[in-house]
């Protein structure tokens, strides 16, 4: 399980390092809130989330946008690791 | 000197980019998500989904935010005409908006019969918030916005959202369309964009504060309210070509304004927040959202560059810098800043 959420965390790190939404030169925090280390504005936390439905064919409901669920990095890949689970 | 990728519109000075051997860019070689189509069919079913139970509940169904621009009109158009809604429309007056797009704004409500309001914030506040951006730090706390819109634009478009956030809460409307293209925003529909305006806010209070005045609140904030809010961009469900809307809003009278840069149909004071980017930062500010538009197949790459590269009159630019207080050489001492990059800007 572990692994595999590397890997999550290793797809979400590509895609914002490239793309258009970070400085490349900007650290990036994995148990930190991107928009509260001021990495992300709303526009790019919307980007990186419908980055994560269309890439890992996952529907996210509203009620699972939270800072618990979604606040960080490592808890976006937690979060695709067990939605997958419950999907396969 | 300065190269653009053989397939979209983005130059060598634009961050993080790389060509291939072929002069293509990284982000048109970029693949699509894996599951890209079945997320654009579910984002085309939610967006019905909700236009549908959210008709009839309140006194409006929707707030449109109207420009007087072309998209913002042919959205205004569809919005009532297609979709059947209740709609009340809503104009931010940036102080900018050519007569002629005033005009077009009065006859196209007209047309379509529905309610207006005309909001115009402060000049003296809008004319400080638009320095600011441009010769301060004002927004250099949000994100790496340079690449997809001008420091004018940023500023001006958060109070237009903000102001449309705070009408829709007040008149309790459940759903805010906005005229945004595929290549302006991620998604066609955002849930409670409003607490984002507002957590934005608050994250970013004192430094605001600090530059535009306490003032800066009755603008940017919102109020604590848990009413629920839909921001609808249509057009990411339904792409629509230039050609396929201007056809549409002729018949409703609009006429495309004169003397306007090519990448705006209503606003005169986008010229100068073009003119400061490329000064400040080395490309566009339209470049990112027209090469999205061109990968979609929504525009070709000619029609982009004429966007891009449409000269605007002397006279008509001199005209905004002195309703905007800024002289020609403040501009032109941005570029003393050098083309660079954006984390050589960052980290300076």
């Amino acid at each position: 399980m572990e692994n595999t959420n590397n890997e999550y965390i290793q797809k979400i790190l590509d895609y914002l390092r490239g793309s258009v939404l970070l400085n490349p030169a900007d650290e990036i925090p994995l148990d930190r809130s991107l928009l509260e280390a001021g990495i992300l504005d709303s526009y790019g936390i919307v980007d990186l989330l419908t980055f994560i439905e269309g890439e890992f064919g996952l529907a996210i409901p509203d009620e699972d946008i939270t800072k618990e669920k979604m606040g960080s990095i490592r808890k976006m890949a937690s979060y695709i690791g067990a939605r997958r689970l419950v999907s396969a | 000197m300065t190269e653009l990728c053989a397939r979209c519109v983005l130059p060598s000075t634009f961050p993080n980019i790389s060509f291939d051997a072929e002069g293509v860019c990284c982000f048109c070689a970029r693949p699509e998500t894996t599951h890209q189509n079945q997320f654009d069919a579910r984002q085309r079913q939610e967006f019905e989904q909700i236009v549908h139970a959210s008709k009839g509940r309140f006194a409006y169904d929707a707030l449109c935010c109207y420009s007087g621009g072309k998209d913002s009109t042919y959205m205004l158009k569809m919005m009532v005409r297609d979709l059947g809604l209740n709609v009340l429309a809503f104009t931010l007056d940036n102080g900018f908006i050519t007569e002629q797009s005033k005009q077009n704004i009065v006859k196209v409500v007209d047309m379509l019969a529905v309610d207006h309001l005309f909001f115009k914030p402060a000049r003296a506040f809008m004319t400080r918030m638009y320095k600011e951006a441009v010769f301060g730090d004002l927004n250099q706390t949000r994100g790496n916005y340079i690449t997809r819109i001008s420091d004018i634009c940023l500023s001006c478009i958060s109070v237009v959202n903000t102001c449309a956030a705070r009408l829709a809460l007040s008149y309790r409307i459940p759903m805010i369309f906005a005229g945004f293209t595929p290549g302006q925003i991620p998604r066609a529909v955002i849930k409670n964009n409003h607490r984002f305006y507002r957590q934005t806010y608050q994250q970013h209070r004192d430094h605001w504060n600090a530059r535009l005045g306490t003032q800066a609140e009755q603008y940017l904030d919102l109020p604590d309210d848990s009413f629920e809010i839909y921001q609808m961009s249509p057009y990411l469900v339904f792409e629509k070509s230039e050609a396929f809307i201007l056809d549409e809003i002729r018949e409703l009278g609009w006429v495309h304004p004169e003397q306007l840069d090519g990448c705006t149909s209503n606003c005169a004071l986008n010229v100068v927040g073009n003119l400061c980017h490329e000064k400040k930062y080395g490309f566009h500010p339209y470049a990112l959202e027209l090469s999205k538009l061109i990968r979609k197949g929504l525009l070709t790459r000619d029609e982009a560059l004429h966007k891009l590269t449409l000269q605007v009159e002397e006279r008509a630019v001199e005209k905004t810098l002195i309703q905007l207080g800024v002289s020609r050489a403040a501009i032109e001492a941005l570029g003393t800043r050098g083309n660079r990059t954006c984390a050589e800007l960052s980290a300076a």
